[in-house]
């Protein structure tokens, strides 16, 4: 118990003793700060309409997919293979702490500064959507808040979990930039391909089955948008959210599964680092 | 009951150096050549002289304050007579409570001698001399110099070399007598997405309301009635526009940023 909490405590003191990580935690954010300093003036008459965190999100959200994903990935892909890389790791498992701590204690740490840095950027933005102009409600900006660490939780994990598989550095460094640039500027565009794939071998007829709807809405970007969708926007059409869509595609699950995003990657890497020489 | 010595050795030390007699060449220079000067030019009006001097001392005084404040913590530290005189039994507290006390005095008693030598010439060539009038005057001169003697040992305690305290007490100067009104209406403007409203906001009225130098120049209009009241006072109807709330403005000002220098200073490794 205690020993992950030693690393997860030096994790934290590492990132903010670091001249360019923390330099990349201000920037992030300030990227949302910011965000919520020009979302009002997106909206029409500002001093008639109440800005809410809905505009603050449909302001943000195309800068947010691309933003929050490479600050969780670069966050966490050098979490163990730098100090793997540079024969620290050796000596840090000769003292009482076992590979499990070592992964967890990582993650844990490095997930604080995600999160602490997701939630201190989103309320400025929040203090400055409500004041002057605007109201905030507190359960959409919790819903923001609990969605978007989520989010990046999931590819902090994804790093760490490519950490974790990987001997060298190099290794990991292209394996991260493969997964950003997979999941967040590929995947979405992938959609029409997924569908000409399953036509090919006579698995669709016009549009997509629900069940390669659901398996292609699994990746996080996807599911992140989806949740906002439901929860923030209040959107209600569309093939995952439309009122004739399966159960299985809405926002609750769209949750579940980002929740099993955070989690899964870290615990995939863990099961092959434990067992590999170092 | 240390910082009493700390406060008597310091008055004694300042006393025997030039400084402070310099500073009480300038206020007599102010106080009683300008009473001269307007004895010299005809018609000694009373009103008048002491208009200028609230106008002159709004930004003379304050350096007067500095002047003795800046040096108050980071002088000891660098000279190393800080850590001297904390190896014998007295706390960091005493250090800067003993240098607050003999700094404020010395500031009071420098223009309270001015004054009373400036009062000695005017009370015979001045038909109109007010004494209430001009003790408030006095008063209100050196609790404005304390408040810019106190932030500048509050900056003194939370800051490392004396090039820094210096450059932060005088951009403090700057910031809090010239442009004071102006920050406030440019984060008003930024806040506001450069579409301020017509109506300033509470906040904006209460903020602008308790700068020192307009609060300075609130209670010197108001309670002496010398010069005229500043425009924020004037165009506002809030209610805190008061004495009372101007003069716990100025508390504010005098206690806060002690309190935070001292929390840092109490910190700093001094070596």
């Amino acid at each position: 118990m205690t020993r992950w909490n030693t690393l997860a405590r030096k994790e934290i003191r590492g990132l903010f003793n670091n001249r360019s990580s923390k330099i990349g935690i201000g920037i992030v954010a300030l990227v949302f700060v910011f965000g919520g300093y020009i979302a009002p003036t997106t909206v029409q008459d500002p001093s008639v309409v109440d800005v809410t965190i809905v505009d603050y999100d449909q302001f943000l959200r195309g800068i947010l997919v691309f933003l929050v994903p490479l600050f969780g990935l670069l966050l966490g892909y050098r979490a163990v293979v730098g100090e793997r890389a540079g024969g620290q790791l050796t000596l840090l498992l000769s003292f009482p702490h076992s590979r499990s701590d070592v992964v967890l204690g990582k993650t844990i740490g490095r997930g604080v500064v995600l999160v602490g840095t997701i939630v201190a950027g989103t309320l400025g933005a929040a203090a400055l959507v409500e004041y002057p102009f605007g109201a905030v409600s507190l359960d959409r900006l919790v819903v923001f808040l609990g969605a978007t660490s989520l989010y990046g939780t999931a590819f902090l994990t994804i790093g760490i979990g490519l950490s974790t598989v990987t001997a060298s550095m190099r290794r990991a460094t292209i394996l991260t930039f493969g997964v950003f640039f997979l999941s967040v500027v590929a995947w979405p565009q992938l959609n029409g391909y997924f569908l000409d794939a399953l036509q090919y071998v006579n698995l669709a007829d016009d549009t997509l089955p629900d069940w390669a709807r659901f398996i292609y809405g699994a990746e996080p970007t996807l599911l992140y948008e989806r949740v906002m969708d439901t929860f923030i926007a209040d959107v209600d059409s569309g093939a995952y959210l439309g009122p004739s869509a399966a159960w299985y595609l809405n926002g609750s699950t769209a949750v579940m599964l980002l929740a099993a995003w955070t989690v899964l990657p870290a615990i995939g890497g863990y099961v092959q680092f434990r067992r590999t020489d170092l | 009951m240390n910082w009493q010595v700390i406060a008597r050795n310091d008055v004694r030390r300042s006393i025997n150096q030039r400084g402070i007699w310099t500073l009480l060449a300038g206020f007599l220079l102010g106080f009683c050549g300008l009473a001269v000067l307007v004895l010299y030019l005809g018609d000694p009006d009373f009103q008048g002289y002491v208009e200028i001097i609230k106008g002159g001392a709004g930004l003379l005084a304050p350096l007067a304050g500095i002047i003795l404040g800046y040096e108050a913590i980071i002088g000891e530290r660098e000279s190393g007579t800080a850590v001297l005189s904390l190896s014998l039994p007295q706390s960091r507290a005493d250090l800067v409570l003993g240098k607050l006390v003999s700094r404020t005095l010395l500031l009071c008693g420098t223009i309270a001698a001015a004054g009373v030598i400036t009062a000695v010439v005017m009370i015979p060539t001045y038909p109109s001399f007010d004494f209430p009038q001009y003790v408030g005057l006095l008063v209100g001169v050196a609790g404005y110099a304390a408040v810019f003697l106190w932030l500048s040992a509050a900056l003194s305690m939370a800051l490392s070399t004396s090039r820094r305290v210096i450059a932060a007490a005088f951009g403090t100067y700057i910031g809090l007598t010239l442009f004071w009104n102006v920050l406030i209406d440019v984060l008003v403007s930024i806040l506001f997405r450069f579409q301020p409203p017509r109506q300033p906001e509470t906040w904006v009225t209460f903020s602008k309301f308790v700068g020192p130098y307009t609060t300075y120049n609130y209670l010197l209009s108001k309670l002496s009635s010398i010069g005229s009241l500043p425009p924020v006072a004037v165009t506002s109807t809030e209610e805190f526009i008061t004495p009372a709330v101007a003069v716990l403005g100025m508390i504010g000002w005098i206690l806060l940023p002690v309190g935070l220098g001292y929390l840092s200073f109490r910190r700093s490794d001094i070596l």
